[in-house]
């Protein structure tokens, strides 16, 4: 079988079909089928391990969900509906964030941009918090392992949209050099809507690169299966408890129960802390839920004199860190028309002659590389809270993305520019554009969005500044291991997919190796 | 098909407007998207605004209790909002359609960044229902047949 095939129908259990509750044991019980869960089952599938992965969300093939029009995007495999938002605190924006609710997560709606961690933050992680397993060298097997797995390969630049050349001249004139971003596809032909699931089937999510492995090798996959809790003895991990979504609108409905002698949590830096909290974990690990980094983004349109058609075009397709001493890393971006027209200023028939210019619009983007300042909160239903009180230090950087982006945008001959501020016209010249930038201005006028949370359940070297011990599993339940972006021990300032499964990858193989030296009889009857 | 698009057993399609909030967005739909001619300002059809609603309402359908809940307060802020913002004592959704759209521009030029993210909550799910689908779509230029189509591009393909 090949690296791409799709994951079958008959081979994931489709939870909402059940008909009855079940009860089943295994060696290993992964929470969420998405870039972390993905991975550690699979390796720990062709390690020997008997495996379940339990997924929320619902399970679509890559046919199905390339076939979505964006708003059944966001119904059938976008957390909350493609809503979610982060309560900014302060002179903080209101912050939208992406996260999937699927088979395969948030994989599934990544723009496929693949970075590895930056070498400065790799130094950071090992000389000022003592993470020494987590040094580049340490990590390098483990990157080669997922880039091959994903086909990581580097964007060519015949599939550079016009919208995105446009910049790139702009950014050439000003002295900025820009690179091609490398992403995980195969057979992009640059529909430009890969947040929305990619129509051609060529992005290598998790649900087509790790899963296949995974349920090859006798792992499980279950559907619409809401873990509710770890169940918890004498200390260790022995399982997880939950509900099937079957119910009338897919309300929780048929309890289930995994026996399992190790339990991971991978539902992504939200809903780990959440499942960790209402499991009774975080009196003795107060970072739990705490020091969640977003890498809060914007993007600025800018209207060109000729025709773009931006949306023919791989979606990221260049990036450049030359701003990284200013927290700044600037990507090429595009969205859908439709969710681009939202953007655009305007009500009524000022927004509709904005949208009729949509083809001569050109985009960008940029993000921050923050210090963090967020928090997630159980809330009153089954969604956490998720407040950001955003550093000072990191909104200066994000008014400054803004006036470089406007920059590149009139140096590549652009004769308008519409930033990410609500209720703000056109801008004209760079002058206006610096003025703005040193303006007085109430934060929450900003645009923002983000798509990397990291960081809740962090990994440190002592329960006091951790969640969980270099080797992924919590310092205060034993057999109970975290590997999604919620162990990240700080922001990265960049995408966040790669990262992700490198850590997972190196945990699954330290987990797997632990599991066979333990030996079969302490497997879970 | 349907109006939301293609249905199965995987999509609930619930529906969690009320009667009353319903009248807010199609008010707000209304004013949102309506254009101009040398009579003054047209609103859309009723066609057009009852599928924006209606999907509207599958979108938020298809959330958590909690996004519900906090969208069911937005609507009622944003229709009580004109009493205090505009000075004018009516609810949003019975104002002229002249005085709705001042009302929504005041907002989106709001000095006080919430007021604004208000009505960027709304404008933002209603246009892209809105422009999602022909031939609001072909407004805005794209080219291909719908949002899902696959670009054509000769000598391009999987390895």
């Amino acid at each position: 079988m090949s690296a791409r095939e799709l994951v079958s129908d008959s081979a994931v259990v489709v939870g909402r079909e059940l008909a009855d509750g079940f009860e089943e044991t295994c060696d290993v019980v992964v929470v969420g089928s998405g870039a972390g869960g993905a991975v550690m089952a699979a390796i720990l599938a062709e390690a020997g391990q008997r495996v379940i992965v339990l997924e929320e969300g619902p399970y679509y093939t890559p046919d199905e969900y390339g076939a979505f029009q964006p708003t059944e995007s966001f119904r059938r495999i976008w957390r909350e509906a493609g809503m979610l938002a982060v309560f900014g605190v302060g002179q903080t924006p209101v912050i939208g964030l992406s996260a999937g609710r699927c088979v395969g997560g948030s994989s599934v709606l990544t723009g496929g941009v693949c970075f590895r961690i930056p070498s400065h933050v790799h130094d950071h992680w090992v000389r000022e918090l003592g993470l020494v397993d987590l040094s580049e060298k340490s990590l390098e097997r483990a990157y080669l392992d997922v880039e091959r797995k994903i086909r990581v390969a580097e964007v060519p630049v015949s599939m550079r949209s016009a919208s995105t050349d446009k910049f790139v001249r702009g950014a050439e004139h000003l002295g900025i050099p820009i690179y091609p971003t490398r992403r995980n596809m195969d057979g992009c032909v640059g529909n430009a809507r890969c947040n929305f699931g990619c129509p051609s089937g060529a992005k290598m999510s998790v649900d087509v690169s790790y899963l296949p492995d995974a349920l090859r090798r006798g792992a499980r996959v279950i559907s619409d299966a809401l873990v509710e809790r770890i169940t918890i003895e004498r200390g260790r991990a022995t399982g997880v408890s939950g509900r099937v979504l079957n119910g009338p609108e897919g309300r929780p409905s048929l309890p289930f129960r995994i026996h399992s002698r190790t339990v991971v949590a991978t539902c992504g830096t939200l809903h780990t802390p959440i499942l960790l909290m209402r499991s009774g974990i975080g009196r003795a690990t107060p970072a739990l839920g705490r020091n969640v980094t977003l890498h809060p983004a914007l993007r600025v349109s800018a209207l060109f004199d000729e025709a773009l058609s931006g949306w023919n075009g791989a979606l990221q397709s260049v990036y450049t860190d030359h701003f990284a001493d200013e927290g700044i890393t600037l990507v090429g971006v595009y969205s859908p028309v439709n969710v681009l027209a939202a953007t655009l200023p305007g009500v009524g028939p000022s927004h509709r002659r904005l949208i009729a210019e949509m083809p001569r619009h050109g985009v960008f983007g940029a993000m921050v590389h923050d210090e963090g300042g967020g928090a997630v909160r159980l809330g009153p239903g089954r969604e956490p809270i998720l407040s950001y009180r955003m550093a000072p230090r990191d909104l200066v950087s994000l008014r400054r993305s803004i006036t470089i982006l406007a920059e590149m945008a009139f140096a590549g001959g652009a004769r308008e520019v519409y930033l990410p501020i609500f209720g703000l016209g056109p801008i004209k010249s760079v002058t206006e554009v610096r003025n703005l930038e040193v303006a007085p201005m109430d934060a929450r006028r900003i645009e923002c969005v983000a798509f990397h949370p990291l960081g809740s359940a962090r990994m440190a070297t002592d329960a006091k500044r951790g969640v969980v011990d270099p080797n992924g599993e919590t310092y205060e339940v034993k057999d109970l291991y975290v590997a999604d972006g919620s162990i990240l021990p700080t922001s990265i300032g960049v995408n966040s997919q790669v990262p992700i499964m490198t850590m997972a990858t190196r945990l699954a193989w330290r987990l797997a190796e632990r599991l066979s030296q333990a030996g079969p009889k302490a497997r879970a009857e | 098909m349907t109006q939301g698009g293609s249905r199965d057993s995987r999509d609930w399609g619930r529906r969690v407007l009320t009667p009353s909030r319903r009248r807010t967005i199609f008010a707000l739909t209304e004013a949102l998207f309506c254009t101009e001619d040398d009579r003054g300002l047209v609103p859309p059809s009723r066609e057009f605004c009852d599928r924006v609603v209606e999907e509207f309402d599958l979108l938020i359908g298809a959330g958590s209790s909690d996004l519900r809940r906090g969208y069911r307060v937005l609507a009622f802020l944003i229709e009580w909002l004109p009493l205090f913002f505009i000075g004018a004592l009516s609810r949003a959704s019975r104002l002229p359609l002249a005085r709705r759209l001042a009302f929504l521009d005041r907002l989106e030029h709001a000095r006080i960044g919430l007021l604004a993210t208000l009505l960027v909550a709304f404008k933002l799910p209603l246009t892209i229902i809105a422009f999602e689908r022909p031939p609001e779509l072909r407004l805005t230029g794209f080219d291909r047949e719908t949002l899902a189509s696959r670009r054509i591009v000769a000598g391009v393909g999987r390895t």
